[in-house]
């Protein structure tokens, strides 16, 4: 399925990450709180960075804010229920909907046509969605365009067994930081993999238009 | 064996102060020594063995030196002989007696030798609570 995600348009790493983060980051991979972040051996916030990415992709979750851009066959909106889940968590604001029309022009679905409902797993929904795609191109494989944005807005938002994980990671990360094996975290502790699967994004309608694209969650 | 003993307690950190001695000129011409705190991190310490543990009959003698094991860190490997390490909640002052030395090569770990032979005068300086 085709999937584009705009990494420019992420959220700065500050959003989520806050001092207090930091400073117990530090501890927990055995330097004084107080230690100037450029005396430590690497660079910290690239290796929190690196562990966001690392979660987001494993837990199908994004932690950071960013938009994401779906495209979707016309049968997403065919189900009974009038339901289409969104996948990557929370959902703040839809941008952009938009569909081929018959005559390959774009028609875009206004937002009061549809109703977001924001809570995970996020959906939007309408009573009659073969009415909002009258004139679709449905001989095109992917003729809608969804554009929204996810992700958590502060660092509170996080559960914080996703903070422990991410913390075990980057301990783990930075413990090993020279290892050299195929897939840079092939095996990762067990601890993280519990506590990151614990806010796994499992529901199956959320991530069935994404399954193909997406990084399987590596139950090493 | 007691709890500063890291073969009983391998996991357990001392917060380590380390100090840079400079001899300074008062506006009098008096000289006085200074100290800037040069790094803190939390170290694993090795107490020397007592002459029964080591398993070497000709070293009667028991060892004197500390060892401080830690992570590595630019700063904390440049720490040199003449430094002064200060554990806060031990109340203690040792003297380095040596270079910093990253032992195993990889720069992850440090190991420092401290000595338990610090002058009063040093150690109420460095701890002023002490007394």
């Amino acid at each position: 399925m085709p999937m584009y995600i705009d990494y420019s348009t992420e959220a700065a790493l500050s959003t989520i990450v806050t001092d207090d983060f930091v400073k117990s980051v530090k501890r927990n991979i055995g330097f004084d709180p107080e230690t100037p972040t450029d005396l430590l051996p690497v660079d910290l916030e690239e290796l929190l960075h690196e562990c966001l990415h690392i979660c987001e992709k494993e837990q199908w979750r994004f932690l950071l804010s960013k938009s994401v851009t779906l495209t979707l066959p016309y049968e997403a909106f065919s189900n009974v229920d009038g339901l289409f889940f969104l996948p990557f968590g929370r959902v703040t604001s839809i941008t952009t909907f938009s569909y081929i029309k018959n005559d390959l022009t774009t028609g875009t679905i206004s937002s009061s046509d549809y109703t977001l409902y924001p809570a995970e797993p996020s959906k939007i929904w309408a009573s009659d969605w073969a009415e909002l795609f009258a004139d679709i191109n449905d001989e095109q494989p992917y003729p809608v365009t969804v554009t929204y944005t996810t992700g958590y807005a502060s660092y509170a938002a996080i559960p914080k067994s996703t903070i422990r994980a991410l913390k075990i990671l980057a301990y783990h990360l930075f413990e090993y930081r020279d290892a050299i094996s195929e897939g840079s975290v092939s095996e990762l502790p067990q601890g993280y993999c519990h506590l990151r699967d614990l806010d796994l994004l499992n529901d199956h309608r959320a991530v069935r238009y994404i399954v193909d694209d997406w990084t399987k969650v590596s139950r090493g | 064996m007691n709890n500063y003993n890291r073969r009983s307690r391998p996991n357990l950190r001392h917060v380590c102060e380390f100090w840079t001695p400079s001899t300074v000129v008062t506006a009098s011409g008096e000289l006085t020594q200074e100290f800037s705190l040069h790094y803190r991190g939390p170290f694993a310490m090795e107490i020397p063995r007592s002459p029964n543990e080591i398993n070497d009959a000709s070293r009667a003698q028991s060892e004197q030196v500390f060892y401080l094991l830690g992570q590595w860190c630019a700063p904390a490997s440049q720490i040199t002989a003449g430094m002064f390490c200060v554990i806060p909640h031990l109340q203690k002052v040792y003297a380095v007696s040596g270079p910093a030395t990253d032992q195993w090569g990889d720069s992850r770990k440090l190991k420092i030798n401290i000595i338990d032979n610090v002058a009063q005068p040093i150690t109420i300086q460095l701890i002023p609570t002490l007394i």
